[in-house]
């Protein structure tokens, strides 16, 4: 496989550390949350990425560090070859189009005081596009996302959730992007809507050839999406691979017990909690727990979990995983595995 | 090696969900167009028909209203009545003039200086003051200028504070810091004597020289001026606040991964949101700024002699209050008037826009 041309983005050792100060006036102590620690991946045109981990883990963080919404603390953000983490903003604009956001929040993420022609035209009046071509256009991206063209002049408090959401997606295909971060798209739906918004998003993904980054905090939602799936625990990827593989062979066991947290309906007379479900909350990111951030909650930790955090191992099958204990391989799988190099600068051993 | 089994029955189900859900896009997308073109479909509620509706069914407020705007007509018509009705002007002074009441004459002013009381009649229909000036038609000039000046106060508290509070809570940092600082410098002070003391500092002076601008010391522009600087944290703390809460809201995410810049957030973004503040502070600013107005008048750091306003009326008419007391009443009653039906009409739009809103001027 050669390179010819750089990923399409191509996170290296990101970093978000927010400092949080204590405001009394005597006690002027500092405290760092690690929100996204060291963390790095590719992603090539029109694949799709998810992101899965509990609340807190940095997943949103990490998305807003992609757009530049958030300025990195440490590590780069290649678009296309092109470093946007310390890009100004004059240059960042041009790249800013090829890179859009659908937010979690279908109620903040529309502005209440504008009309939806106002919200998805936009993009198009920024690029310089004037007059009755917006409206057209606008009505066109209103009809692709499932919506009535005619609703141009409503406003979004006269929209459901799911259409809201719909708006959010018109607003962010206005300008053609290349890439679409997806931040829990479809977390504050109901069910039925969840799958039309994702199927919604899959039909623009085969006509357009986009690629997703899709962040849930639901291992079923992303898993009819993604090509391959990153699971973060604390501000680190724990594990990287390939969305079937991870479904049917977890191998970091936090992975394991995220699979086994998704309710399952069951026969009757089957008996329930077959499946590891994790213990306990994840750590304060404040305070993160020394060598693998997962070992307070392990059920296969040992020692060295608790002194040396393990590095990002690849195995065959390009399956990353950050494991003393690797689970679901063989013994020649783990005898083959070597250091990957998006593996975090701090992690020892080789 | 397997300690936890794959989750075969949870996706099972849910591609059972999308594969519904893939049909339902349809019916539903049929559905809501069906029920919307009922209604007609081509635009929108706007956010404020709900609010329209609610204040239409206060009677209390839109009656209050109503009397504030009539109390508002009445001294826009002023110089009609001074013109057609009462044949003098404000400043008219007719200290030895005589006027015929119920068929015999009498002094506007009688010997021991006592102004005549209400006529009834097209002249002097409220009475005369000490100078044997018109009180009704000082009563319609006064409130002219009384409520020139709560407007403009209003104006200039509203742009005043709206941009600092734009500024202050979009940027936050060192300005904020800077900004309220001022704004607490200025709040320190009751509103009153600050208003007195920059109103006595100005009449001393003779007026201000901005650049210029150059403003004579008994223009209208120096009380509205002082009024609306007094004014300004009451509105700017409330909007900085609440562009604090709007720049971290998602949409304005996305507007800037569109590419928009930063003041074409703050103006197509945020400013939008305030109206409803900016609403319903206008009229409550309007009030406290004719009152202020009135109270600085009252002190003389206000509206100077001989142009009329309620204030210095009030206060011109107090040494007679025994004898002639309608040279007081007649402008208290008229600003107690206007200012009642402005503040009703204020909390129900208040109520309208927000039912569970507390807002109130000062502290």
């Amino acid at each position: 496989m050669t390179v010819s041309r750089p990923p399409l983005l191509e996170a290296k050792h990101v970093e978000l550390h927010y400092t949080v100060r204590n405001t009394m006036v005597l006690d002027r102590s500092t405290a760092t949350v690690r929100a996204v620690d060291d963390v790095s991946f590719t992603l090539d045109e029109g694949e799709t990425l998810g992101v899965v981990g509990e609340s807190g883990c940095g997943k949103t963080s990490l998305a807003r560090c992609l757009l530049r919404l958030a300025t990195p603390t440490a590590g780069t953000v290649h678009f296309r070859g092109h470093d946007i983490t310390r890009a100004s903003p004059r240059a960042l604009r041009g790249i800013r189009r090829e890179v859009q956001m659908v937010f979690q929040d279908p109620e903040a993420s529309l502005n209440p005081r504008k009309r939806i022609g106002q919200i998805v035209g936009l993009g198009l009046r920024l690029q310089g596009i004037k007059g009755r071509e917006v409206t057209d256009r606008a009505r066109t991206l209103l009809g692709q996302v499932g919506l009535d063209p005619e609703h141009i002049n409503r406003f979004p408090h006269e929209f459901s959730g799911g259409q809201r959401q719909r708006i959010g997606i018109a607003r962010a295909l206005a300008v053609q992007p290349s890439l679409i971060v997806l931040d829990e798209p479809v977390s504050a739906l109901d069910v039925s809507v969840q799958a039309q918004v994702i199927n919604l998003l899959d039909d623009l993904k085969d006509k357009s050839g986009l690629a997703y980054i899709f962040v849930a905090h639901d291992l079923s939602v992303v898993r009819h999406v993604s090509d391959r799936i990153a699971v973060m625990y604390l501000g680190k990827i724990v594990e990287l691979t390939p969305a079937e593989a991870l479904y049917h062979k977890p191998v970091h066991p936090y992975t394991a017990a995220l699979l086994a947290s998704v309710p399952v309906r069951r026969r009757a007379g089957e008996r329930a909690g077959r499946g590891v479900v994790v213990k306990g909350e994840p750590a304060n990111p404040v305070n993160v727990p020394s060598g693998c951030r997962f070992h307070p909650r392990c059920q296969h930790s040992t020692e060295i979990c608790t002194l040396v955090e393990p590095p990002l191992m690849r195995f065959p099958g390009d399956r990353l995983a950050a494991c003393h204990h690797p689970r679901n391989l063989s013994d020649s799988e783990v005898a083959l595995a070597v250091r990957s190099p998006l593996s975090p600068l701090s992690t020892g051993g080789a | 090696m397997t300690s936890a089994h794959p989750p075969e029955g949870a996706g099972s189900q849910t591609s059972l969900l999308l594969r519904e859900g893939g049909s339902n896009t349809e019916k539903t997308a049929t559905v809501v167009v069906g029920a919307r073109a009922e209604q007609g479909a081509s635009t929108g509620n706007g956010p404020y028909r709900l609010v329209l509706r609610r204040l239409r069914h206060n009677h209390v407020a839109l009656g209050f209203g109503g009397l504030f705007l009539f109390i508002l007509t009445l001294c826009l018509l002023a110089p009609v009545y001074a013109r057609y009705v009462a044949h003098v002007g404000p400043n008219t002074n007719d200290v030895t003039g005589t006027v015929r009441v119920g068929g015999h004459t009498e002094n506007v002013v009688s010997l021991t200086g006592i102004p005549i009381g209400p006529t009834w009649h097209a002249r002097f229909f409220l009475g005369a003051d000490q100078n044997g000036r018109d009180v009704a038609v000082r009563l319609l000039y006064g409130g002219r200028t009384s409520l020139e000046i709560g407007f403009m106060a209003a104006a200039i508290t509203i742009v005043g504070g709206v941009a600092i509070g734009l500024v202050a809570g979009f940027y936050r940092g060192v300005t904020d810091s800077v900004l309220s600082r001022a704004l607490d410098v200025i709040w320190a002070y009751p509103a009153v004597l600050l208003g007195v003391a920059i109103g006595t500092s100005v009449a001393v002076g003779g007026g201000i020289t901005i650049g210029p601008l150059d403003i004579k010391g008994n223009s209208l522009a120096i009380p509205a001026l002082i009024i609306g600087l007094v004014y300004i944290p009451y509105m700017a703390k409330p909007i900085r606040g609440q562009v604090l809460a709007l720049r971290e809201k998602e949409f304005v995410d996305a507007a800037r991964c569109l590419g928009c810049s930063s003041w074409r957030i703050v103006l197509s973004e945020i400013l939008p949101n305030l109206s409803s503040t900016v609403i319903v502070f206008a009229p409550l600013i309007i009030a406290g700024a004719i009152l202020l107005e009135a109270s600085l008048s009252f002190l003389g750091a206000g509206v100077q002699p001989p142009n009329a306003s309620w204030g210095t009326m009030i206060q011109e008419g107090l040494p007679l209050l025994p004898s002639s007391p309608q040279l007081v009443l007649a402008p208290a009653v008229a600003l107690v008037l206007a200012v009642l039906g402005i503040n009703v009409f204020a909390e129900g739009v208040r109520d309208a826009l927000d039912p569970r809103a507390r807002i109130s001027l000062g502290r």
